[in-house]
């Protein structure tokens, strides 16, 4: 098993913990949790796929940089949309937020 | 693969690292004496008995900044390859990419002040 | 690097429309002029600018931006879409007084990604694009006064949109590792077969997924109709149309490498078809008018495949052209939406009873736009799909065309309840406010039904810069 398998199986492992907890968790900000350790697991796939191969290695690890830098932008909406929910439903809860539907 | 002192060294230090870790566990399982009861399972127990319970809410007035932080702490990644590679940069056509980069994070910064996140809230919303 | 300012003009322009707007959100409120007065004509030389800088050619910033007449063609339509929807947004009762010059601002933001990514050839620049994008539309979704709709569906569309990103990641991850490069005119020349290389078809597909979730195909559409019904009508009007175009720009770069017969065209077909069809059977129980739409553009987003999977520069030309036609009729349907919806409501079907005695302007520009939604003649939607049915036929998937044509039949009797409930129905729900029958709303919905009649009854102009846009990709 070469090492980018590796690498590959892990970040995988990771995506499958963010799905699996994504449906799991009940409040929005673990499913913020998990779709960050998604993200995260997507970077290290990056990282690994740029600096195994034939890949530029440099363009890589910029992406990868990109990624962390996006993902601390996209939880820093997320936290901020949340605080939007709790004070107009009075609750960060999945189960509380359900007005849209037919 | 030939086992060597560098191979012996790591084993070495991951030994005294779990010790270092675990040591203390162990040392005040064998000599702590054995209480039960009392006080010993309050959160705190530290003299002042605490009133209320503890999971009541806090009136977080900084919290803006704090989101804020989250994001521009990541923002400064992204001079870690500016900084290896300005050295080998000739004249200031690099120089003006950094500013564009570094004025976009200032003009952020000024749009938060003039909003009024930096200042400390009177009364707690 | 190859630099050359006179390519971005309308990238340019933008950013400075930009900035301007964050100079007065953060000054006093009493600065004069006001936001909505300004702000119109700022949108209007951004759309005649990105008309002027139509026909320039390039490639730039180490060949990861491209100036060719697809972008152009795209950045001609983001512009009038903004435009549009800038004007649309100028009378909007659900949003406080003290956020309109960052509301504006945001709008400008994501159309300025949107145009970054119709020229962005490189799949991290895609990626970075995308994102420029979504982001500033993730944070208006919740505006709209204390409304608790708005601000679930704002965690929703965000939520569903990180995780689509991260997918988009990993399928970037395996494309890296498989081909090599990420450079779109590189990755033309690679084999995208199954059997050669199996990593980088899942990772393409994975890929497309992050843009099918842009332009809310079939697997990733959830967040579509809950976004539409939450978010304010105007700000609605930009979701439904905006963000589609970046979307179907970036499907338009991927066909390429797209041939017939291969298994990801053969998925993209399979995920159209079910596409329309669920779209419409859903859209056929719905009563909220905006949820309508929703699902209407989840079946129009698979109408849009069956250009993309014929493989010739002629069905990226028709799928270009279906995008504008999209554009229109959506900015008209909303148009008339938001200007019934004077106290910013949710309209339901029967708010629109007797829309014909009321306001007969926007009755007549609602049944224009039904038609061209349906896709009848003589409007701009009948001849998107006359040309989509054209380009595809005899291209291996005309089981993907006999659908298109079955769901235009079903879409007939929602899009036609519209046009029902406004013209024969005459018993108003009480208490609700007269619709806006001012010069400006009605001078508003005619130009964009006579633009959506008149594209429909000469096509040919339009047409053929869509077919240079093709042409431009496709060799």
């Amino acid at each position: 098993m070469s090492a980018l398998t590796l690498y590959q199986i892990v970040a995988l492992i990771l995506l499958c913990a963010g799905l699996f907890g994504l449906t799991q968790r009940r409040s929005l900000v673990g499913m913020l949790i998990c779709v960050e350790l998604m993200l995260n697991g997507a970077g290290l796939s990056i990282v690994a796929a740029a600096q195994l191969t034939d890949f530029s290695a440099t363009l890589g690890q910029l992406g990868t940089l990109f990624v962390m830098g996006l993902a601390a932008a996209e939880a820093t909406l997320v936290l901020a949309i949340v605080v939007v929910v709790a004070r107009r439903f009075g609750s960060a809860q999945t189960s509380d937020i359900t007005t849209l539907k037919e | 693969m030939v086992f060597d002192w560098l191979h012996f060294s790591i084993m070495l230090f991951l030994l005294a690292g779990l010790l270092f870790a675990c040591g203390p566990l162990i040392l005040a399982g064998l000599l702590a004496p054995r209480a039960k009861g009392g006080d010993t399972g309050m959160p705190y127990e530290c003299g002042m008995v605490p009133y209320g319970s503890s999971w009541s809410r806090w009136g977080v007035s900084y919290y803006v900044y704090a989101l804020i932080f989250l994001a521009f702490d990541v923002d400064v990644l992204y001079l870690f390859p500016v900084a290896t590679a300005y050295a080998d940069a000739e004249g200031w056509v690099s120089f003006v990419k950094v500013f564009i980069f570094l004025f976009f994070l200032i003009l952020s910064i000024v749009y938060f002040w003039a909003k009024g996140v930096f200042t400390w809230p009177r009364r707690i919303r | 690097m190859n630099f050359d300012i006179t390519l971005v003009v309308p990238e340019l322009y933008f950013l400075c429309l930009v900035l301007v707007l964050m100079i007065q959100s953060l000054g006093d409120r009493e600065w004069k002029p006001v936001v909505e007065k300004w702000l119109p004509f700022g949108a209007g030389l951004g759309f005649f600018v990105a008309i002027v800088n139509y026909g320039h050619e390039g490639l730039m910033l180490w060949d990861v931006y491209r100036v060719d007449m697809m972008s152009q063609f795209f950045k001609i339509a983001i512009a009038f879409g903004f435009f549009v929807t800038v004007i649309n947004a100028a009378r909007q009762p659900t949003l406080a007084e003290g956020k309109r010059s960052d509301y504006y601002m945001m709008l400008g933001f994501s159309a300025l990604g949107l145009m970054m990514l119709s020229s962005a050839v490189e799949l991290i620049t895609i990626y970075l694009a995308l994102e420029l994008a979504s982001y500033s539309l993730y944070a208006v979704i919740p505006l709209r006064a204390k409304n608790k709709g708005a601000a679930e569906a704002g965690v929703k569309y965000i939520l569903f949109g990180a995780v689509a990103t991260a997918l988009a990641l990993y399928g970037l991850s395996y494309i890296m590792a498989s081909q090599h490069t990420t450079y779109i005119a590189e990755l033309m020349h690679k084999s995208w077969t199954f059997a050669d290389q199996p990593m980088a078809v899942v990772g393409l597909c994975l890929f497309l997924g992050g843009m099918f979730f842009k332009l809310a195909l079939f697997p990733f559409h959830f967040w579509c109709p809950d976004v539409y019904q939450g978010a304010s009508n105007e700000t609605a009007a930009f979701v439904a149309t905006l963000p589609k175009m970046g979307a179907i720009v970036i499907l338009a770069r991927l066909a390429v490498f797209l041939k017939p017969g291969l298994e990801i065209t053969t998925l993209l077909a399979v995920l159209g078809a079910l596409s329309m069809t669920y779209g419409n059977l859903a859209a056929l129980a719905q009563t909220d008018i905006k949820r309508l739409l929703g699902f209407s553009s989840v079946a129009h987003a698979g109408y849009i495949m069956v250009g993309l999977v014929s493989g010739t520069s002629e069905g990226l030309a028709a799928a270009a052209f279906y995008a504008l036609a999209y554009l229109v009729m959506n900015l008209l349907v909303f148009w008339v939406v938001c200007r019934v919806a004077v106290d910013g409501r949710n309209l339901k079907l029967n708010d629109l009873n007797g829309l014909y005695k009321k306001a007969p302007v926007l009755a007549f520009s609602l049944a224009a736009g039904a038609f061209a939604l349906v896709g009848l003649p003589p409007t701009m939607g009948f001849m998107g799909k006359f040309f989509l049915i054209t380009s595809a036929w005899d291209h291996g998937y005309n089981w993907l065309v006999i659908t298109l044509v079955l769901n235009s039949a079903i879409a007939i009797y929602y899009y036609l309840s519209l046009f029902r409930h406004a013209f024969t129905e005459d018993k108003t729900p009480d208490l609700t406010p007269a619709p806006d029958n001012s010069w400006f709303a009605s001078a508003g919905a005619g130009l964009l039904a006579g633009a959506v009649l008149l594209a429909g009854m000469v096509p040919a102009p339009l047409f053929n810069l869509a077919v240079e846009a093709g042409r431009s990709l496709m060799p």
